[in-house]
């Protein structure tokens, strides 16, 4: 009865979406609404999960109503599931807002950033829907802030003041009712900036978080700034960014830029050096007791859109943790690109020191005229984070665009990594067909000799098992308004990252279907 | 009131909040053949130019790229913005790329513009308010903006060849903008003047 009420539901919704006729009359003159609507119905499993035939239906829809300078918004979400347990229908997030060409009040639920993020990002990850791990209940993960904010602006000087309660973003509303709050402590910030000259930016930033019982201080100055730019200096660009960030320092204490891991502190540096076709970025961080929840610091590994790479990626841990990145790139107009990268992030923890490093060289061939182009990529290093003493991964893609409006690619890559005693191998490979303005079929196919993911009736027995996960999905638009993506198969779980920020994807084996409607 | 008819007055409450959705904005484009009008911005690009969007519709469409420096899908679209940019900008066009890289990417913008030679502006989406205003799910998402500032096209995710529907979209926008407006440069009391 579950199943099929939510399956009756699924039909209902996606009928709708589709072709209901229209039955409302017009909104008012000088009036916008604007809607979004992300569903997605899910009938399967995660692998080694009863019952197999689990059916999930969650969905996503966001108004807004624009009136002249006001504009009001709302966010409701809705999960079910045939084990009809931590399901939901709520309105999640809800906001006015009223602003000019000067000033912006919001009261609500709001996103701001002070700085590059050091002492607070409030932010959502549009478009991901994540799965509680254990207790299974679907949400979109938001750190928003529920609360208000102000932003102002005069002349050259800039100013941004918010008080609120955030989300840690890693609770679903399903779970409110058994007690665990998305909403925790408060958080106020306040930033004043600058921009004195064209393409320079200096501020300075403050914020209070916590609960009543714990409060923490903390304060940043950071300059965002092209001295050859400002120097009049032609042909060469060089944006440096510098911000500094304390817990508890008063200006003297600020100023003495403390980097002892006993001092709550936060650094964050990054230069460009840019010559026409040639690019040189460097960064350093160094991070002490920053761990805030609020705030999102940069990482500093580089965020690969592999998939093998992007799911073996370093997540930052801002209690103490220090290193660089550094990328060159090259290009030679009709010809490609070469870009080669480096990058290390080492932690001290009671346990020991670790270090995460790689080092990550890219080809990207796309000869001028030819209707073909290949990216070709080899990365090495090591992960002591995760217990990886040695990581090597090669792979590429390729596309060749048959017509004007045919296009093939295939894509290949593999990973072998050492883990304590244990070698694993990791493998993926697809193929798709894409025409203009119809759609895409793609075909994936991804294995691991992994212990930790052998089948468990399997594990055990030497040697490991390997697992294959075989998937196809279809994705195409539905008139303009309307992409539908239908996944077929079965999806391997693990860390995924997307926007600088990482999670954890629950494996999936079944039948997902996807329909993101734009009204 | 009992479990089972909680959940089915649940259920009864999603269907009908996305059918007023839906049929708000069916009715909108099947009625009135409106668009949406785009959330007005000011903000300003890597070089430090400001861009508001009500100056730069006065020029002609706008046409903006929400893109990343991670997305493979995004890099192979480019190619074919920037072309668009070249072909259009002198009858009005203005492009204008989004990047939605977080703070740990931020640094990795303009070398990436460099290396890909694009050559129109490009801003940085610091708090994620464009993405919400515009309602991103999905990169790359294009976003045609006419002159009355309505969105008549979005266009998420990329195939290669599909710029030539948009293209074609722009091409009629600008089209439509060169054609003097007749009715519009009328004086008004001359409309209701009574002559024969």
């Amino acid at each position: 009865v579950k199943q099929s009420r939510a399956a009756a539901l699924l039909l209902l919704t996606m009928t709708v979406a589709i072709a209901w006729p229209a039955v409302l009359p017009a909104q008012p003159a000088g009036t916008s609404i604007s809607v979004t609507n992300l569903m997605e119905a899910q009938s399967g499993n995660t692998p080694f999960t009863p019952p197999t035939n689990r059916f999930g239906f969650y969905d996503q829809l966001n108004l807004d109503v624009t009136t002249g300078e006001v504009r009001l918004g709302l966010r409701f979400e809705a999960d079910h599931s045939s084990e009809d347990q931590f399901t939901y229908d709520e309105i999640t997030q809800r906001y006015a807002e009223w602003a000019n060409p000067r000033i912006r009040v919001r009261v609500g639920n709001f996103y701001t950033i002070l700085g590059r993020g050091l002492i607070h990002r409030s932010f959502e990850l549009p478009g991901v829907v994540l799965d509680q791990p254990g207790l299974r209940s679907r949400y979109g993960p938001s750190r928003d802030v529920d609360g208000v904010l102000l932003e102002g602006s005069a002349g050259p000087f800039q100013a941004i003041g918010f008080s609120g309660a955030p989300n840690g973003g890693d609770v679903s509303p399903g779970l409110e009712p058994e007690g665990l709050e998305r909403y925790v402590g408060q958080v106020s910030g306040l930033e004043l900036s600058a921009t004195p000259w064209r393409n320079a930016r200096l501020g300075t930033a403050y914020t209070r978080v916590g609960t009543a019982s714990n409060q923490r201080e903390l304060g940043t100055a950071f300059i965002d700034v092209d001295p050859l730019l400002a120097a009049g200096v032609r042909g060469f660009q060089l944006p440096l960014y510098l911000e500094y960030a304390r817990e508890n320092a008063t200006a003297g204490e600020w100023t003495s830029f403390s980097m002892a891991d006993s001092v709550p502190h936060a650094l964050y540096a990054g230069a460009n050096l840019i010559r026409g076709a040639f690019t040189l970025s460097a960064e350093w961080k160094d991070y002490a007791g920053f761990r805030l929840g609020t705030n999102d610091p940069p990482s500093l590994v580089k965020e690969h859109s592999w998939q093998l790479l992007n799911r073996a990626t370093h997540v930052l841990n801002a209690t103490l943790e220090q290193g660089f990145q550094v990328e060159g790139s090259w290009s030679l107009p009709g010809r490609g690109d070469v870009t080669v990268n480096r990058s290390r992030s080492d932690g001290r923890f009671a346990t020991g020191p670790v270090r995460f490093e790689e080092t990550y060289v890219e080809l990207h061939l796309s000869p001028a005229g030819w209707p073909v182009e290949a990216n070709l990529f080899h990365d090495s290093g090591k992960d002591e984070f995760s217990f990886i003493s040695r990581r090597r991964a090669a792979g590429g893609l390729g596309r060749v665009h048959l017509t004007g409006d045919l296009s093939f690619e295939a894509q290949v890559e593999r990973q072998s990594s050492r883990r304590a005693t244990e070698n694993f191998v990791d493998l993926f490979s697809s193929i798709s067909v894409a025409r203009a303005g119809l759609g895409t079929l793609a075909l994936s196919w991804e294995r691991t000799t992994d212990p930790q993911e052998e089948d468990p009736e399997k594990s055990g027995t030497p040697p490991v098992d390997p697992r294959h996960f075989f998937s196809g999905t279809i994705s195409a638009p539905l008139s303009g308004n309307h992409e539908i993506v239908l996944f077929a198969g079965e999806r391997r779980g693990g860390r995924a990252c997307t926007a600088g920020t990482c999670y954890e994807v629950l494996s999936f084996k079944g039948v997902e279907l996807r329909l993101t409607s734009r009204l | 009131m009992s479990r089972a008819s909680r959940r089915t007055k649940n259920i009864l409450l999603v269907v009908a909040l996305i059918l007023i959705a839906i049929g708000m904005f069916l009715s909108r484009n099947a009625e009135s053949g409106e668009f949406p009008a785009a959330a007005r911005f000011a903000v300003t690009d890597l070089q430090g130019t400001g861009l508001k969007l009500e100056d730069l519709i006065t020029k002609g469409p706008v046409l903006l790229d929400f893109w990343a420096t991670w997305c493979k899908p995004c890099a192979a679209s480019l190619p074919e913005l920037q072309a668009m940019h070249e072909t259009y900008a002198d009858r009005g066009l203005t492009v204008v790329g989004v990047s939605i890289d977080g703070p740990r990417n931020f640094s990795k913008v303009r070398p990436f513009v460099a290396r890909t030679g694009l050559t129109y502006p490009i801003v940085l989406d610091h708090d994620g308010r464009l993405q919400r205003d515009f309602h991103v799910t999905a990169v790359p998402t294009a976003v045609l903006i006419d002159r009355t500032g309505a969105i008549v096209r979005v266009r998420q995710g990329y195939r290669p060849g599909e710029d030539r529907n948009l293209a074609a979209e722009i091409e009629a926008l600008l089209i439509a903008n060169a054609v003097p407006a007749v009715t519009d440069s009328t004086p008004a009391d001359s409309t209701n003047s009574g002559s024969p």
